[in-house]
């Protein structure tokens, strides 16, 4: 126990958080212009961390002409104009944080290009990208986006007053939208670095290494973009001086799924092997990946996870504006959290101990998170059914011998209605929400709202579970997720809890996710720990089937079956002492349709046969990490 | 003959012919004019600015040949339309005007400043209207459908007859993910925490004493309300602004008004009896 109790106070000393946790303690320190009351107890907030106007490059291309206020606006409920030409409006609450998160790289330089008067307008490529030939409109857009990837400051072009400028504006709008214990908002952009592995010969194809940069507070007058470094490693040295100088940052790598094996390969960005060095700096920078957006999930791969029957969830492999598929091996989270306990095992320090957050990378200034409702993300490129593939093409009622465009078919169909960033904090202000994800006390979902709580310790039991204090006894005795155990002789003991979206499906099944290393080698295991209608795990760690069902012809759900919440106490019963090891929550809902089944059903044609016809939501907690004593 | 340009019947003809001349004249003009459509330079920089308004980008050449005949176009249809009388007894067209009218009249009615004497003045007057919705603070106590199933509403029950005879709450009923507690929150944050139908009737329910079980998303729950604040009194300095905003809205009302009731005034009104 006196091990526990250490660990778990350098945790509350590193992660600065309070652990005298009652729900009487909550009764000072109201917030300025609201009535909320922080909670020792951290309450559960939804935001999205991953949103793009008009000032993108690319967004600008795709015809958006909304802007940080717009999206703002949609967080908080209000409809805004989709470029395809109808309104956009969020179905459920209104968010409780978010970030706009445009392209650094040429910040604003397009809607200048597009102003007539500017110098950037009179520039031949903003000439031919605004023309109306569009092949003239592809090749200038193809110059911008090639020097965005190799770090080009194109003559005539790029204006660094410009970046300074709508930068400014991306502050100012972050800072007029947040209000303490209502809305926060952080001033973020993406820093967008690709690495070219493929098709050097004619054509481009890469590994997504993009990460979004998220400032607490304060920001610098200018983002730190690929045209500064297109090596992630010198974007963190950048946030660590920015750090000294008092903006508190963090960034947040997203799509791994399409990193060619890069975002988490087993070595430097120049080939160099990891030390520990290179993982405190990786991780004083990156405490949270993102899980889960639009262009697919990044847990795990079918071919890495064969025994996860949930593996194929959200699989997108094709590089960006490519046709070739992603590497596996190197671009999947649950890969990386096993590799990251071997790397400690060898180097004394794990790169990849991050927690799990999702958000959307819509372009259009609000993120599409509902299936029945889906607005996709690249504006007038995916903005209606047929563009992405859910309706066939030239008003056809059927999908006999139709063959769809290329993207169409790889890309758009194959994106998601997802996901939400979550976190457990005190608070809604800026200040806890970043600690949370700080301590990577935070959790990810694919668009619903389901909230899920993850404790480890070595003294927790049964009981637990039916008090009603269960939640500040939890942090007393052990750590939430994203926390780290010191392993003691005693086996490690969890608490799993998850409740419902009431907007969404109920319940199914919980899951621990365990990953591990032994004699040098990773494995992992997926255990149901929970099952929703009175059913218990069998000897294979698997829930019997609750009987859930989707109808096609209208989307309805049974009604029968799953559970508004599960509840339960784990033991690993095949934990060792001596391994690593690392555990997350998967929590999973009873099926319902996809996307493209409800634009199939609103068009009256059959769904895309090459598509899923239903998916089941889910949430992910952020890890628990288990050290032996001795290592 | 001289007599006849005497007779009054005789000038009463050369005037009539005289007027039929004039009007066929008229006509002419009018169907000369009436056919002609002039684009100035000034409506197509109008048109050009209200289609880069939307657009997001200025016109170029071929746009604004767009823009033009998307104008002519409309003012042939419109004059055909006239042409026809199609505006006489349309009420929509009535509507129309009159609303374009009244825009008129009330951008006239810009006022100007008010002085803070005057704010304060108007903010004692209309306090009601400043104060926030009502809010409400409860403690809930959770059952789990998960654990009692069926059991659930006498489980309920017991809990209820347990808090008659004095047990302590917080000891009692399931964990809950979210608070178990909430203080001064309005309907609409209940109800997007715990669903609309739990919200209408948290906002129902009597203060001081345990009622329920209530029905939610996530099973039943034992309320007691806390506090009530019907109508949270906000001090003038913190909402100036959102005061003088409707003082403003509140001085262009009354001069529109007042403009209106001025034009009514210069019309003589017969009125005529509903029961003959």
């Amino acid at each position: 126990m006196k091990k526990l109790m250490m660990s778990a106070a350098i945790v509350a000393l590193l992660a600065g958080c309070n652990q005298t946790a009652s729900d009487d303690s909550a009764e000072s320190g109201a917030l300025a212009g609201s009535n909320e009351q922080p909670n020792a107890d951290r309450n559960a907030y939804f935001g999205d961390l991953h949103i793009h106007t008009r000032n993108s490059f690319d967004a600008y291309i795709f015809n958006v002409r909304t802007t940080p206020d717009d999206a703002y606006k949609f967080a908080k409920g209000e409809t805004i104009s989709h470029p395809s030409g109808y309104d956009i409006k969020l179905e459920g609450p209104k968010l409780d944080f978010m970030a706009v998160t445009d392209h650094a790289a040429y910040l604003g330089h397009l809607p200048a290009m597009d102003t007539p008067g500017t110098e950037i307008s009179k520039n031949e490529i903003a000439k031919d990208m605004f023309s109306t030939d569009p092949d003239k409109i592809i090749q200038a857009f193809s110059i911008i986006g090639g020097a965005i990837r190799n770090g080009k400051k194109i003559a005539g072009v790029f204006d660094e007053n410009i970046t300074a400028d709508v930068w400014k504006q991306t502050i100012e709008a972050a800072d007029k939208y947040n209000k303490p214990g209502e809305f926060t908002t952080f001033s973020a952009y993406e820093y967008t670095a690709t690495r070219v592995t493929r098709g050097q010969g004619g054509g481009f194809a890469g590994g997504n290494l993009h990460r979004n940069v998220v400032f607490k507070g304060s920001a610098p007058r200018l983002p730190f973009s690929t045209l500064d470094s297109t090596n992630p490693e010198d974007l963190w040295t950048w946030m660590d001086e920015q750090r000294d100088a008092g903006n508190d940052v963090l960034s947040i790598p997203h799509n791994s799924n399409v990193s060619d094996g890069e975002m988490f390969k087993l070595e430097t960005y120049d080939g160099a092997p990891l030390t520990k060095a290179y993982a405190d700096k990786r991780l004083r920078n990156e405490p949270i990946v993102e899980i889960t957006q639009v262009k697919g999930t990044s847990e795990t791969h079918p071919t890495l996870s064969p025994n996860d029957e949930w593996a194929d969830f959200g699989i997108y492999e094709y590089l960006l504006s490519s046709q070739i598929k992603s590497k596996v091996n190197g671009s999947y989270v649950r890969e990386a959290l096993a590799n990251g306990l071997a790397i400690e095992e060898e180097t004394g320090s794990n790169p990849y101990k991050f927690g799990l957050i999702g958000s959307t990378d819509s372009h259009v200034a609000g993120g599409s998170f509902d299936e029945k409702n889906f607005w996709s993300k690249v504006g007038i490129v995916d903005g209606t059914a047929e563009r992405r593939g859910s309706v066939p093409p030239d008003g056809k009622k059927s999908w006999e011998g139709v063959i769809l465009d290329a993207n169409a078919d790889n890309w758009f169909s194959r994106w998601g209605a997802s996901g939400f960033a979550a976190v457990w904090a005190e608070e809604n202000t800026r200040e806890s929400i970043f600690d949370a994800m700080r301590r990577k006390e935070v959790f990810a979902t694919t668009g619903t709202r389901i909230k899920v709580r993850f404790f480890a310790g070595f003294d927790y039991d049964n009981a637990l579970l039916d008090d009603p204090e269960m939640v500040s006894k939890a942090y007393k005795g052990g750590v939430p997720m994203g926390g780290d155990l010191i392993g003691e002789s005693k086996a490690p003991n969890f608490l799993v809890w998850a409740m419902r979206d009431p907007l969404s499906a109920p319940l199914q099944r919980l899951q621990i996710v365990k990953v591990w290393v032994e004699g040098g080698k990773t494995n992992e295991k997926v255990f149901d720990v929970a099952c929703s209608d009175n059913g218990t795990p069998d000897a294979n760690y698997r829930c019997p089937d609750n009987g859930a069902s989707v109808n096609l012809k209208d989307c309805s759900i049974s009604s029968d079956s799953g559970a508004p919440e599960l509840k339960t106490y784990w033991r690993d019963p095949e934990h060792k002492s001596d391994q690593r090891a690392s555990y997350y929550v998967r929590v999973l809902e009873n099926p319902v349709c996809r996307w493209s089944t409800w634009d199939a059903i609103r068009a009256g044609v059959q769904p895309n046969p090459k598509l899923q016809a239903t998916i089941q939501e889910r949430a992910w907690s952020s890890p628990i990490w288990y050290t032996p004593s001795n290592g | 003959m001289k007599r006849y340009f005497r007779e009054p019947i005789v000038h009463f003809v050369i005037l009539g012919a005289l007027l039929v001349f004039i009007h066929s004249l008229w006509n002419v003009w009018q169907g000369v004019q009436g056919r002609t459509i002039t684009v100035s330079a000034s409506e197509i920089e109008r048109l050009s600015q209200a289609w880069s308004n939307t657009s997001g980008r200025a016109p170029n050449d071929k746009d604004i040949d767009y823009i033009i005949d998307q104008y002519v176009k409309e003012e042939v249809l419109v004059r055909e339309a006239q042409r026809l009388g199609l505006e006489e007894g349309d009420v929509i067209m009535r509507r129309r005007l009159a609303q374009k009218m009244d825009f008129l009249i009330s951008a006239e009615g810009e006022a100007e400043d008010a002085s803070d004497r005057e704010l304060r003045a108007f903010y004692d007057e209309n306090k009601a209207q400043f104060a926030s919705s009502e809010r409400r603070s409860f403690n809930h106590i959770y059952l789990s459908p998960e654990k009692y199933g069926d059991g659930i509403e006498s489980q309920a029950q017991q809990i209820l007859e347990q808090l008659k005879s004095g047990a302590d709450w917080k000891g009692l009923g399931d964990p809950f993910i979210q608070k178990r507690s909430y203080a001064v929150i309005p309907q609409a944050e209940v109800g997007r925490l715990f669903g609309p139908d739990f919200a209408t009737a948290i906002f129902t329910l009597n203060q001081g004493q345990w009622s329920g079980p209530i029905g939610s998303a996530f099973g039943l729950h034992l309320v007691r309300i806390e506090t009530v604040d019907d109508a949270l009194q906000a001090d003038f300095e913190s909402v100036k602004p959102q005061v003088r905003d409707a003082w403003r809205a509140q001085q262009q009302l009354e001069f529109k008004a007042q403009k209106v009731d001025d034009l009514v005034s210069g019309y003589t009104i017969l009125i005529e009896d509903i029961d003959k």
